[in-house]
């Protein structure tokens, strides 16, 4: 099974949820450009309307009074007017159901709810392209379309509805960092680099200076903004406009080692967070700072990356697994979550017909991704269906590319040879898997081939089962790894079975 | 014995009650004015009649409210030329026969307290403006609404035939006419392509509440042609919406919108909220829809309301008969589709509950 995603690296891309969410996370709240403006006048028409109400305050005059008041955005202040105007039956329908409840901004959109079924996947699809077809200069639209496809795993129209947006709003915040997450997903993110590197509002926005740098962080590049986001990051603008450039410059200077600098740059990104940055200072946490940036008061919504890995990591499984569902909810075109879920549940709970429907899940958007792949093969392998398995198993070679399989594929490789009646040559492999996991210092995922490898030798019934459960009893602190307890029991369980002797 | 200290006393303008003008017209009460109009422009109203029962409106300019302000020679001046192009205005509108503009009868000036009170007479409504209509209106009649909706389109055209933009339609200044149907009132915050006004300095005269979305977030179209004659187009968009469902166009926009966007809110610009001011939009047509539950009414409402009240000032209008019309907001092809409109409902072949 793959764990070995989240092991790796990490970096602060733009999260990509409906604009509906987005705004309603206030992410889209600041612009780029500041304007000194005077609203006063709105005032004026307001005092005029009460006056011109106070005079004869029948309905159609309460009604345009309420117009006003909301224009004014001084509505809360006529609760009474807008409870008389609701409950009266001559006001017309429309005012009535408007006031009657529809002020309610800040909610998940459609598309947070439920998109894990194949029938809700082309609803959503259904929904935005009705709502393109009725509204083609609406660039948001065409950026929530372009989400439904790409969840439904269909990139090139999903390219060519976030290509219309972009034509239509080549400068919006929301456009921009959509298509950028949308082009590292597509696998081009040199693409979204040029996009956001020559993006008119570069320098003023931070939420596109934040993407940009983490993007050419993770082609090794450097960012050529990088002055222009210290400067602003020395500015005045609201904490929770920073967070992300606040991470962004921070995980730079992680990764070079500039500790001091980091945490302090950290800390600012922390003041008010919002969940991606959370994830990313976590994650520097463990894989560079040793815990040293406290993250544990900083609750912002949507906090599930960062929960369900931190359980993980505590052994808090149940935990992780719900907040991975949650993770995978919100981000359901994104192959991460989907890997983390299905090893929670294959992996760690043995539900294989789980762990086997959402990886299939993962793989409608992401299909070749290897670890969506990996744990696919396994889940059908335990379920009895090698045939499939090993279908899975060719994808995977081929999704490969020719490049050296890693430990993690090899010892998948060896677990469908032992299934197949080859315990010889699944023995050889999974040894070519702990010994490549070693050579390459990840001493856990060694350990957890040789945990598989009696796993396979024990339900295999080879007379190599007792040496592979004494080269498990040998493992020593260092190789430990947080699930080894779960795999543990198995390995006593298969030993306690009867035919066993 | 001479006015209480401290207490100023009212302008001459304020004090015409119960006179008789020179031009026979006997001054009633006093009208209850409004707060201050922007620009700095004052006047106050009154019903007047001629001894043979025929009544009428009198709009009466505040001079000293402008003499009162800390530029008093400005505002003066302000004050009198607005006063002058409202009436060169009117005197246009009439001369063109302009049916659907409320028609200023008489004018004059008048000596109050020895200072002079101008003055313009306008016919009256007796129905009020439409809101006192809809008021007394037993229920929803689809024939008056559409009707209305073709007279306000009337109205707009002819004064945009006449390159003048009204600048602030709202419903208190659609006025109905017992037997003629309604006019539109109140040209003091018009706009006239050849002709000068104080207000020419203002992006937007009107009531700044019924303002397209453009103006509220402080763009500037740099036509200025479009940009009067785009907000007039608007505001008729605007009054659609008013008629069919007791809401504004602004105001639907604005509840559609994240609180953070909201025009008093966002310290951006235009076009950086756009993209999100088209999906509000979106939104609204979506439920504006969702109101008409007679197919071929609810494709007609929702196609005209795409074109008027579309957020963006550069997209909004027909474009298609710009060529034909000179313009991308004329209001003919409205006209003849309301027309159609009104006479289906009359036939019974359009419904709406």
């Amino acid at each position: 099974m793959s764990v070995e995603f989240f092991e790796k690296e990490r970096h602060i891309f733009p999260r990509w949820r409906s604009f509906q969410s987005t705004a309603g996370l206030g992410e889209l709240s600041w612009p780029s450009v500041q304007e000194d403006f005077d609203t006063s006048e709105l005032d004026l028409s307001l005092a005029n309307a009460i006056v011109d109400w106070n005079a004869d305050p029948s309905l159609w005059k309460s009604l345009d009074l309420l117009g006003t008041a909301t224009v004014a955005n001084k509505l809360d202040e006529f609760a009474g007017l807008v409870a008389r105007v609701r409950d009266d039956p001559l006001a017309p329908e429309a005012a009535r159901v408007f006031y009657g409840g529809s002020q309610e901004h800040v909610r998940l959109g459609s598309s947070e709810c439920s998109q894990l079924s194949d029938e809700s996947l082309r609803a959503e699809v259904k929904l935005h392209r009705r709502k393109v077809a009725t509204t083609p200069h609406d660039p948001v639209e065409w950026v929530d379309l372009a989400r439904a496809f790409t969840v439904a795993g269909q990139n090139e129209k999903a390219r060519r509805a976030i290509l219309a947006a972009l034509q239509l709003a080549p400068n919006n915040r929301f456009v921009l960092r959509s298509a950028a997450r949308f082009f590292i997903h597509a696998g081009e993110p040199e693409i979204a680099l040029a996009l956001l590197s020559s993006a008119q509002p570069i320098k003023q926005d931070p939420w596109l200076l934040a993407s940009e740098i983490a993007i050419a962080d993770s082609l090794g590049k450097s960012s050529k903004h990088i002055r222009a986001a210290r400067s602003k990051i020395e500015g005045d603008l609201p904490a929770s406009e920073l967070t992300e450039l606040a991470a962004a410059l921070g995980s730079l200077e992680a990764e070079s080692g500039s500790h001091r600098i980091a945490r302090k740059l950290l800390r600012r990104s922390l003041e008010q967070a919002n969940e991606n940055s959370v994830a990313q200072i976590r994650w520097l946490n463990r894989a560079h700072l040793g815990e040293m940036v406290d993250v544990s008061n900083v609750t912002p919504p949507l906090l599930h990356e960062a929960n369900a890995n931190a359980s993980f990591y505590r052994g808090d499984f149940e935990v992780a697994r719900d907040e991975a569902f949650c993770w995978l909810e919100d981000q359901p075109f994104a192959s991460a979550p989907a890997i983390l879920s299905s090893y929670l549940l294959a992996g760690v709970f043995m539900d294989w017909e789980a762990g086997r429907r959402v990886a299939e899940r993962g793989l409608v958007s992401n299909q070749e991704d290897t670890g969506l792949l990996n744990n696919l093969a396994v889940c059908l392998m335990e379920l009895g269906e090698i045939g499939n398995a090993e279908e899975v198993v060719n994808r995977l070679k081929m999704a490969e590319r020719g490049a050296k399989p890693s430990a993690v594929h090899k010892a998948t490789y060896g677990m469908l040879a032992f299934r197949k009646g080859d315990p010889e040559s699944g023995r050889r492999l999974y040894f070519e898997a702990v010994e490549g996991a070693k050579s390459e210092g990840l001493r856990s995922t060694a350990a957890r081939a040789a945990f598989h490898l009696a796993i396979e030798e024990l339900i295999a019934g080879t007379d190599q089962s007792e040496p592979a459960v004494k080269r498990i009893s040998k493992l020593d602190k260092a190789d430990e790894f947080v699930e080894s307890a779960r795999l543990l029991n198995r390995v006593v369980s298969l030993l306690k079975m009867p035919d066993r002797g | 014995m001479g006015s209480t200290i401290g207490v100023p006393s009212p302008p001459p303008a304020e004090l015409l009650e119960g006179l008789v003008l020179d031009n026979g017209w006997a001054v009633g009460k006093l009208i209850p004015k409004t707060i201050a109009q922007t620009g700095g422009v004052f006047s106050c109203s009154y019903r007047v009649a001629k001894p043979d029962g025929h009544c009428a409106f009198l709009k009466a300019m505040d001079y000293t409210s402008a003499l009162n302000s800390s530029d008093p020679a400005t505002a003066l001046n302000l004050l009198t030329n607005a006063f002058l192009f409202e009436r060169e205005v009117l005197q246009e509108c009439a001369e063109r026969k302009m049916s659907r503009i409320v028609r200023a009868i008489d004018g004059g000036k008048t000596s109050v307290s020895g200072q002079t009170v101008e003055y313009l007479i306008f016919e009256e409504a007796k129905g009020g403006d439409i809101r006192k209509y809809l008021d007394t209106a037993a229920q929803f009649s689809l024939v008056w609404t559409l009707t209305c909706i073709h007279n306000v389109c009337v109205g707009v055209r002819q004064l945009h035939i006449a390159s003048i933009a009204h600048q602030d339609l709202k419903p208190s200044n659609v006025l109905y006419f017992p037997g003629e149907g309604e006019k539109l009132g109140d040209l003091g915050r018009a706009w006239h392509k050849s002709k000068s006004s104080p207000h020419d300095v203002l992006d937007f005269a009107g009531d700044r509440s019924y303002a397209p979305p453009e103006l509220l977030y402080r763009y500037l179209d740099p036509d200025e042609s479009d940009r009067r004659f785009g907000a007039d187009f608007y505001l008729v968009g605007s009054m659609i919406v008013f008629l069919f469902m007791g809401l504004r166009a602004s105001q639907i926009l604005i509840s559609a919108l994240s609180p953070t966007h909201h025009p008093r809110v966002w310290p951006g610009t235009y076009d950086d909220v756009l993209p999100y001011l088209k999906h509000a939009f979106a939104d609204n047509l979506a439920m504006i829809s969702a109101r008409f539950p007679d197919p071929s009414l609810r494709a007609e409402i929702v196609d005209v309301l795409g074109q008027m009240c579309d957020p963006d000032i550069r997209t909004r209008g027909d474009k298609a008969h710009r060529a034909k019309y000179g313009s991308r907001f004329a209001l003919e092809r409205f006209v003849s589709r309301f027309d159609r409109l009104r006479t289906a409902a009359l036939l019974g072949r359009i419904r709406h509950p």
